[in-house]
């Protein structure tokens, strides 16, 4: 997780400083920069790859990634099976082929409920004040107290072990650095002059929010989804892999390195490429995500 | 045995937390921690495994308790067997019984009466005497702690000591396989009559120090133990079997979580055994230099138990029609790689009381339609549960293949892991219980009654057995209670043939397969013997290793 | 300043106390009747009956909250279903060997991470630089757990240069206790050997464990080095005449640390979360192997243990990290 944190220091997301709208000219900035660093470019072609081949998965993948094929147990790669098979003789090319659609949707979905929960509180929070906002991010900070994977593990165990409630445990962990985030943007711009005015000639609360606050938050999030949508992957891997997210025979990564570990000595393929799928989908995300960064650091550094 | 009497039933049922859990650790279970040393110190001054005056075995299941009157499960009695031992037990590898503790038995001819000759000069680690007072406290321990085998010596009347060495049991009616109640792995253990009613505590039977302490008779005495970790044992000097020719001086059980782990600890040398370890593993090391896999044939069956109380599968023909539609040669040959065979009926191949006559199925999916549509089913279009607990090597396989076999016939199956104790609190539970899963068995008593009526009886569902199929035939049922009660040997087997018959017919469950029983150690290891009774347990006492 | 601390312990109490209430209600969300697990499938009702009324797991659920916190504050933290044993208990024996873990995970962090950050922000945009930012994504991308079983299969299988996991041999002996960490208490016991021991097989975990944390030190380092040297002090410093090195020195280590030990709070927890893992994989009987076997078992009372236990120390160290930062930095006072 992006380092963000209660006490004083630097948040990893830079937050851009208030304006009525974005300009559409600093967007463009922000990407001729992106595009100019090349190491980002390979995480983005990475990362788009990923796409592709998680919609494309049935055109691509040779065989069918959950039926059992028992005569074809634990083979090598081979040229039928590039990646070799697993202990039902499924094909793992296929299976890590179908496994970005899992992975993908797990970022998603995390991400979606994470950013628009911790997006609403954060809203709340900052715009409220008071005792509202007191209260909200005591709550906050409350969750902020358990290392996530922590707190993830014992909601998923919890919930029940399945991939639809690990996304809910992992959603239900991460939201609160949403709504600090947001917290932290609403008050900047709450303050700025264009809010009084707009309160001044009479308009209402939620029209302050979802027009003036809202579109100033927007940057930030975005960067933070990107930032976290390899951290998504990641931690929804590590909770199949201890056997709280996707069950057999889902064609998950985490769990086909969790069942690939008994089968590690002698068929190192099983847990291998899926592993290596993981990373390389986290590290194509991070190298967008840093390339991001550095992308709009400068130009928000308010020195 | 009487196993209607409503004490067989309440004992029965307390098969304890365990047994179900671990039992079907045949092949490995869940649970904490590496072989490092017990925290406490250890007086193993072996340097290496290489000693070849100690055996390090390495056992990839926990042990539950060190007590071995009060527990069911699959991986405590490799401890217990160091330490315990019993008035009878089974020889060699074979189903004999023959005198242990006991240096003489006799049944009376209308099996009401048991003398048993206490052996002399035997005498416990702690220097208390074998004799019949502490026979019959041992007897009368296991009855009173109402868990393990208490239920087969529910119709025990009354337990004397006419003399100094002799103890003599009345039973209220003659039961089938009642001695094996005192030889099998889970029998009343004679346990120093000192330490129990030294630690006796509020009327526990000292439970609680038992739990983690041993005092017997037998080879060797316990040094040290830490639960999850290891266990060590070494010599007990007065042991009546005296120590001429080749044993082990001591003894280390290291509990290692991690098939890969406990694999490579055999291969490098580290450890001489290796317990629990699971097939693909098993047969990975077959060939491997310096080791060798036992390949003996055990008394365990494989079932995939059906939920028959509602839904499709309450219909026999339904049944009947999974029965056909599994395919069998897939699972024997290319899952088991040829180790196992597929079981004919619900009782092992070389058990007593085996009917070879019984009916077999075979995998036949255009016979399996046939008795769907007959069924009312002509496309499948239902749905089965299937459940398996974490860590059980084979049953997530067993499921998938099922999963396959039926999505051919237009059934889906469902599976869904659970950890070992939801699982059994599911099963457990006929609200809950509406699910298939895999089950292993293997023979608590000489008698083809335990396998089935644990797994198949009225008496035996819910809390009370294993029947979490909850399979109910008063035709079973009353056949086996006469085949329990019937004194002739020949019209006995004769009543159980009929009993397994009818249940290959009626196919609660599907009789899977059978397996020969594999377990890897170094080649030095000599002397290991197997018998299926005291399966996942060592002959400590007769192994030893060359250096 | 002590205020502040005192406002922060009193915040702490709060939020064990409102985490604690999180892993409570959680337990009690799981399906099932606690007590019937703990009895097992087949016990009488009048055993389950009997579990129930002695770990209180009847009874309306404030009551049975109201006697959890109590048993809290004793130190009673109940019954775990998979030992049998108080967790308290399970917890004091399993918690050094995580301890020490990560304590070596997180010298690693510390010793390569701010060096490898520094070095990068001096010699920005050398060969240096990008290959460590590279690095950095990398180990900030790799699943733990498979670089565990990947190092694992090197190290022991192929090489045979590592031992597999565990903290010791098979027939090492522990030391006497004093710490519980093997490698300081086998020091003390004078014995070398067994140091050695402790020391090789804690080199592959503490090395997977490190792996995430490094990398996000290192680029924190360097992000803020390079920012404390774009600052306007540095800048009129480096017009007086100060030489690069003493300037990083003097001037821009202090206050470049500062964001980073945040950031090594924060990493704490990340390690914490992390050893759940790599204790798995390596088999590293500590609360993260406990704790995953209490989540196969549905442990609930040693999984709330284990959550209660890990989110005290991340408050605590994330206390002492901002009590540092005033000792660090003259500028920040807290009201």
């Amino acid at each position: 997780m992006s380092a963000s944190t209660s006490a004083v220091g630097p948040s990893t997301t830079m937050s851009g400083s208030a304006r009525p709208a974005q300009s559409t000219n600093w967007a463009r900035q922000v990407s001729d920069r992106l595009r100019a660093n090349p190491v980002s470019m390979i995480g983005l072609i990475l990362a788009v790859g990923m796409f592709g081949i998680a919609v494309a998965a049935p055109v691509i993948a040779p065989y069918d990634p959950v039926s059992l094929a028992p005569k074809n147990r634990l083979l090598p790669p081979s040229s039928t099976n590039w990646f070799g098979t697993d202990d039902g003789g499924r094909d793992i090319f296929t299976r890590v082929v179908f496994g970005a659609r899992y992975s993908l949707l797990a970022a998603a979905v995390v991400l979606s409920l994470a950013a628009t929960f911790g997006t609403a509180v954060g809203l709340i929070a900052g715009f409220a004040g008071g005792k509202i906002d007191e209260a909200l991010m005591r709550l906050t900070d409350m969750f902020l107290a358990f290392p996530a994977l922590v707190l993830a593990m014992g909601i998923s165990a919890a919930l029940g072990a399945s991939l639809t409630n690990s996304m809910i445990a992992i959603a239900v962990v991460w939201w609160p650095w949403y709504a600090r985030l947001v917290r932290g943007q609403t008050l900047r711009v709450r303050q700025e002059q264009f809010v009084d005015a707009a309160r001044a000639s009479g308009a209402s609360d939620a029209h302050m929010i979802l027009r003036h606050i809202l579109p100033n938050c927007w940057t930030p999030i975005i960067v933070q989804v990107t930032l976290d949508v390899g951290y998504a992957i990641l931690t929804t891997a590590s909770l199949s892999f201890i056997g709280l997210g996707a069950q057999p025979p889902t064609p998950e990564w985490g769990a086909m390195v969790a069942t690939g570990k008994d089968y590690i000595l002698d068929q190192w393929w099983m847990s291998t490429f899926p592993g290596l799928a993981i990373f390389l989908a986290v590290m194509a995300f991070n190298l967008v995500g840093d390339g991001l960064q550095e992308a709009l650091s400068p130009i928000l550094r308010r020195r | 045995m009487d196993f209607n009497d409503p004490r067989t039933t309440m004992a029965i049922d307390d098969l304890l937390t365990r047994r179900i859990t671990r039992r079907q650790a045949v092949q490995g279970t869940v649970a904490v921690s590496l072989s490092t040393v017990a925290l406490g110190g250890l007086t193993v001054q072996a340097s290496s495994a290489a000693d070849a005056k100690t055996l390090v075995v390495a056992s990839g299941a926990d042990a539950v308790t060190l007590d071995p009157q009060v527990s069911f499960d699959g991986q405590s009695p490799l401890l217990w067997r160091a330490v315990y031992e019993n008035l009878v037990k089974y020889e060699g590898e074979t189903l004999d019984i023959v005198p242990h503790l006991a240096e003489s038995y006799e049944i009376s001819p209308d099996g009401l009466t048991y003398t048993f000759k206490i052996r002399k000069g035997v005498s416990f680690s702690d220097g208390e005497p074998l004799n019949a007072a502490a026979v019959k406290l041992s007897i009368e321990r296991q009855i009173g702690v109402e868990q393990g085998i208490a239920f087969a010596l529910a119709n025990v009347d009354a337990i004397e000591a006419p003399d100094d060495m002799t103890v003599v049991l009345t039973l209220t009616a003659p039961s089938d396989g009642a001695l094996s109640a005192f030889a099998g792995m889970y029998a009343p253990y004679i346990i120093s009559s000192k330490a129990i009613r030294e630690h006796e505590q509020d009327g526990d039977w000292a439970q609680a120090w038992l739990r983690d302490n041993m005092v017997g008779t037998g080879p060797y005495i316990l040094d040290s133990y830490s639960q999850s970790q290891q266990a060590a044992f070494s010599r007990n000097p007065n042991y009546w079997g005296g120590w001429e020719g080749e044993h082990f001086d001591q003894l280390v059980v290291s509990y290692v979580k991690e098939p890969a782990t406990e694999r490579l600890l055999l291969e490098q040398g580290e450890v001489d055994v290796a317990l629990f370890l699971p097939d693909d593993a098993v047969e990975e090391l077959d060939g491997t230099e310096g080791i060798v896999v036992t390949d003996v044939p055990s008394f365990n069956l494989y079932y995939l138990v059906l939920p028959t109380r509602e839904g499709p599968t309450a219909d026999k023909t339904v049944r009947q029609a999974l029965s056909y539609g599994f395919d069998y040669d897939t699972w024997v040959n290319d899952v088991m790689r040829g180790k196992a065979q597929q079981a004919r009926g619900p009782i092992p191949s070389n058990f007593v009381g085996f009917n070879p006559n019984t009916p077999q199925y075979t995998y036949d999916p255009d016979k399996a339609r046939a008795l769907l549509a007959e069924a009312g089913y002509p496309d499948g279009g239902f749905s089965i549960n299937y459940t398996y607990e974490t860590g059980y090597f084979w049953k997530r396989p067993l499921g998938e293949l099922f999963q396959a076999n039926m999505a051919d016939l237009g059934i889906t199956v469902d599976i869904q892991e659970l950890s070992p104790s939801a699982w059994a609190d599911l099963l457990s539970n006929p609200e809950t219980a509406n699910h298939a899963f895999g089950l292993v068995w293997w023979p608590t008593l000489r008698t083809p009654y335990d396998f089935m009526f644990s797994l198949f009886a009225t008496g035996a569902q819910g809390t009370a057995g294993y029947n979490w199929g909850y399979y109910s035939n008063p035709e079973l049922d009353s056949l086996l209670e006469d085949g329990a009660a019937e004194p002739d040997e020949a019209k006995r087997m004769e009543i159980y043939a009929k009993a397994q018959d009818l249940l290959v017919d009626e196919a609660p469950a599907l009789y899977v397969y059978e397996k020969r029983y594999r377990l890897p150690m170094r080649d030095a290891v000599k002397g290991f013997v197997f018998n299926g009774v005291y399966i996942e347990t060592l002959n400590f006492y007769d192994i030893s290793k060359t250096a | 300043m002590a205020r502040y601390i005192a406002r922060r312990l009193l915040f702490m109490l709060v939020v064990i106390f409102g985490m604690s209430i999180i892993t409570f209600s959680l337990s009690r969300l799981v399906p099932g009747n606690p007590a019937r697990l703990l009895a097992g499938p087949h016990a009488r009702q009048e055993q389950v009956d009997a579990l129930a009324e002695r770990y209180h797991l009847t009874g309306p659920v404030l009551e049975q909250y109201g006697v959890y916190v109590s048993g809290l504050a004793r130190g009673d933290l109940g019954l775990s279903v998979t030992t049998r044993r108080p967790v308290a208990e399970d917890l004091a024996q399993f918690l050094p060997a995580t301890v020490e873990l990560t304590a070596t995970a997180f010298l690693i962090t510390v010793l390569v991470g701010v060096p490898v950050g520094i070095f990068s922000a001096a010699t920005r945009g050398g060969m240096f630089d990008h290959a460590s930012r590279l690095v950095s994504i990398a180990g900030v991308s790799l699943p733990i757990f498979w670089l565990g079983l990947v190092l694992q299969v090197l190290f022991y299988k192929h090489l045979g240069i590592l031992p597999i996991g565990g903290r010791l041999g098979t027939l090492d002996i522990a030391p006497p206790r004093v710490t519980g960490a093997y490698l300081i208490d086998s020091l003390l016991a004078g014995d070398l050997s067994l140091f050695w021991s402790s020391a090789i097989h804690l080199i592959l975990p503490a090395l997977t464990l490190a792996a995430g944390s490094v990398a996000v030190v290192t680029r924190m380092m360097r992000a803020s080095v390079l920012e404390t040297m774009g600052a306007d002090y540095v800048r009129t410093a480096r017009a007086k005449g100060l030489t690069e090195p003493s300037l990083l020195r003097r001037h821009v280590m202090r206050n470049a640390f500062i964001p980073t030990l945040t950031v090594l709070g924060l990493q704490v927890g990340y390690l914490l979360a992390g050893n759940f893992l790599v204790e798995s994989v390596f088999n590293w009987p500590g609360i993260g192997l406990y704790a995953i076997d209490a989540i196969a078992n549905l442990d609930y009372a040693a999984i709330m243990g284990v959550t209660l236990i890990v989110s005290v120390v991340y408050v605590a160290v994330n206390l002492v990290v901002d009590i540092l930062y005033v000792l660090l930095d003259p500028r920040i006072t807290y009201s």
